[in-house]
């Protein structure tokens, strides 16, 4: 059988970075090798060489509201082959403020206009509330329970983060529990193609065995039909995601 | 008459609730400012208005510097830890002001809350602030580190000293636009820094000019010796610079001057550089200093070792969603000697609030334990199970993990299926709970 050998970026691993978001790049590199395939990570960053074609999964996570303009300044001059990736199919994870630089723009907290990639229609608001009804009481902050149709299982996370989205056409993930794209809306994160963007922290793919599953074996299966996809063990993930729905049924079940 | 009636007000209510026992007088702060909200603007403020912030160590930096500022014949009125925000800060005031608004201390020391700390000088300026340093700490109260820079950044105005850490490039960054008096002190390289894989998330690109940050040394997570690759921001000559800081003999010398550190952790080398230099700085008597740091010493607080079956068991406080708290706590034990025996876990992510993130367990190096001298590493409380995925990822072998389902067997799964010396690194409220499991054991025996 045809061995199978997976690349990933890692974007701008050291700008956007805060809040654990390292282990979804660990997730990865786990379950593909329980499958017995190994993924190859390349940590990139400004000023880089990045080609896009060398590369099958693109991960970026959440980072500061300064950080997301230094890579939203690099990012600008590579947006035809980031695109073209898109377009071509190439899988795309962006969790955090990260997918908001494909956008149209980022309204900041001072209402000034960031211009963005303008890739995807939505835009982003600096949320400018500043009484939430949380820890932060100016970001939009909590657990995070939502629903998708690729997989039966519920999502389970977190989120902090400054940013509110409007005109989203490709929401990725229902809300059960928590905040969407903006306070009281029931729709979060984004897909497009193979372009996968949420706010939704934990980090997902450690915290969401289902959907790790699930984001992995299409791309192994696209890689290669044939492949026999072994029935890995991951028990010890799938028990941290029960023990959580157990312990927080509250958030899965609202009254 | 207001201002009379609001100090006496807030004085009583502070009095009442010392009567009822309640640690800590933020309720006669809060009395005092409903009776007059203008109190702060009129009260006649000491010589030194003294601030101490940062995401961690300001509590011992302040106690710290109070005992050198007493011991230099100055009388100090500070808050002891827990009362940093405005009401603890008022009320603090109001005790130590005639009922006219003289304030009768010579010095007015306060350790501040680095979010909330802007409330208060709306009303009234500080001649000195000492920024300990600026670290991912609480995030769904504090966001991240440069929104943290933010929020300190409007408590200040120019008429400030500012006494910085300049290991930390967060720090530092306030020196770019200060045009008020600044001090620095920092730390030389010293054998316990090393490299790890998170030195390089926070404060990797230079403030100024947003190019990557060159460093010659790490301290801690992103504390250490950096330069700009472009421009000319750099940590820089340090007015006040640590040396030969040697945490085991408990000894570092300052500009030349041999000091005794309080305690065997690294963080103790760093609050009584602070202390020393804000206290210097001050231009207090160098002898009367070193004399109250190395001989008239102040009280440590306890070492928090016991022992369980002639066991040395050591509670390191670590505090939860604080990364480089855990950091401290892994590298003492590292440098422990012998066979040893790690608790650690958590029933809830904070005390101060209901969220419960679990994320920053990934900006921990639990890689550390993986250690071949670790007999097990004993985990508790909810979150236990998350833990475990993250000690599978660090590569910690099964064999040497016990997940603890129920917290009143501890005390004997610790004596049946554990060895050697045992360190738990919780926060503080777990740290509780176990101390009173390990004192009913004591007491049965």
């Amino acid at each position: 059988m045809k061995q199978i050998k997976i690349k990933i970026a890692h974007l701008y691993y050291d700008l956007m970075n805060l809040y654990g978001e390292n282990g979804n790049i660990r997730a990865l590199k786990e379950y593909f090798s329980k499958q017995d395939i190994t993924a190859e990570i390349h940590f990139l960053t400004v000023n880089d060489k990045i080609d896009f074609d060398e590369y099958d999964i693109f991960y970026m996570g959440m980072g500061s509201e300064l950080n997301q303009l230094i890579v939203l300044e690099d990012l600008i001059s590579r947006k035809k082959e980031l695109k073209k990736a898109i377009e071509n199919n190439k899988y795309f994870f962006f969790t955090g403020n990260s997918y908001e630089l494909l956008g149209k723009y980022i309204i900041d907290f001072n209402g000034n206009k960031i211009k963005c990639l303008n890739i995807f229609d939505f835009y982003t608001k600096i949320n400018t509330i500043k009484d939430l009804h949380n820890a932060s009481t100016f970001r939009i902050v909590g657990e995070t329970v939502a629903k998708t149709n690729l997989i039966k299982e519920p999502i389970i996370g977190f989120q902090n983060r400054a940013g509110t989205i409007y005109d989203n056409n490709y929401p990725l993930f229902e809300i059960v529990h928590g905040t969407g794209d903006k306070p009281n809306d029931i729709w979060e994160g984004f897909k497009y193609k193979n372009f996968y963007g949420t706010h939704i922290i934990g980090p997902l793919f450690i915290r969401n065995p289902y959907f790790t599953n699930y984001f992995i074996t299409n791309i192994i299966k696209e890689k290669n039909k044939n492949y026999k996809l072994k029935l890995i063990n991951n028990s010890i993930e799938v028990k941290a995601y029960k023990k959580y729905l157990e312990n927080f049924k509250e958030l899965v079940n609202p009254k | 008459m207001k201002l009379f009636i609001a100090i006496i007000l807030g004085r009583l209510a502070n009095f009442m609730s010392k009567l009822l026992k309640h640690e800590g007088s933020v309720i006669g702060g809060y009395y005092a400012l409903l009776v007059d909200k203008n109190l702060l603007k009129k009260i006649k403020f000491p010589k030194y208005v003294i601030g101490i912030t940062g995401s961690s160590g300001k509590s011992s930096t302040t106690e710290l510097t109070a005992h050198i500022l007493k011991k230099c014949g100055l009388s100090v009125a500070y808050n002891k830890s827990g009362s940093n925000t405005l009401n603890g800060i008022t009320s603090l005031i109001i005790e130590n002001s005639k009922l006219d608004g003289t304030f009768n201390k010579d010095v007015l020391l306060m350790e501040l809350d680095e979010k909330h700390m802007k409330e208060l000088f709306k009303y009234f300026d500080l001649t000195h602030l000492v920024i300990t340093n600026i670290t991912r700490d609480q995030p769904p109260r504090n966001a991240h580190p440069e929104f943290i820079f933010e929020e300190i950044k409007k408590a200040f105005k120019n008429n400030c000293t500012l006494i910085l850490n300049a290991d930390d490039p967060f720090v530092k960054k306030y020196s770019i636009d200060h045009k008020g008096k600044i001090i620095t002190y920092g730390m030389s390289k010293t054998n316990y820094s090393e490299k790890s894989i998170l030195n390089n998330i926070d404060g990797a690109y230079c403030p100024k000019c947003k190019n990557k940050l060159n460093y010659s040394f790490y301290h801690y997570g992103h504390i250490g010796n950096y330069s700009c690759s472009k421009c000319d921001f750099k940590r820089g000559k340090l007015d006040y610079e640590a040396k030969k800081v040697n945490i085991k003999d408990r000894i570092m010398f300052i500009n030349n001057d041999k000091i005794t550190l309080p305690s065997s952790f690294l963080y103790s080398a760093y609050f009584t550089l602070a202390a020393y230099t804000i206290t210097s700085e001050l231009g207090l008597s160098k002898e009367k200093i070193l004399y109250a740091l190395n001989i008239d010493t102040i009280k440590t607080k306890r070492l928090n070792i016991y022992t369980l079956e002639k066991r040395k068991w050591q509670m390191l406080a670590s505090k939860n969603e604080n990364n480089l708290s855990y950091k401290q706590s892994l590298d003492f034990i590292n440098k422990e000697p012998g066979i040893k025996t790690v608790v650690l876990g958590f029933e809830n992510s904070s005390r101060r609030y209901t969220e419960n993130d679990i994320s920053w367990i990934w900006d921990i190096d639990f890689e550390q334990l993986k250690n071949k001298n670790i007999d097990k590493i004993v985990i508790i409380g909810r979150f236990k199970h998350d833990l475990l995925v993250r000690m599978t990822y660090a590569g910690i072998n099964k064999n040497k993990i016990i997940l603890v389902e129920d917290l009143n067997n501890i005390i004997d799964i610790l004596k049946t299926k554990t060895k050697g010396s045992i360190y738990s690194m919780v926060c503080f409220d777990m740290e509780i709970i176990l101390k009173g499991l390990l004192k009913d054991e004591t007491d049965k025996n």
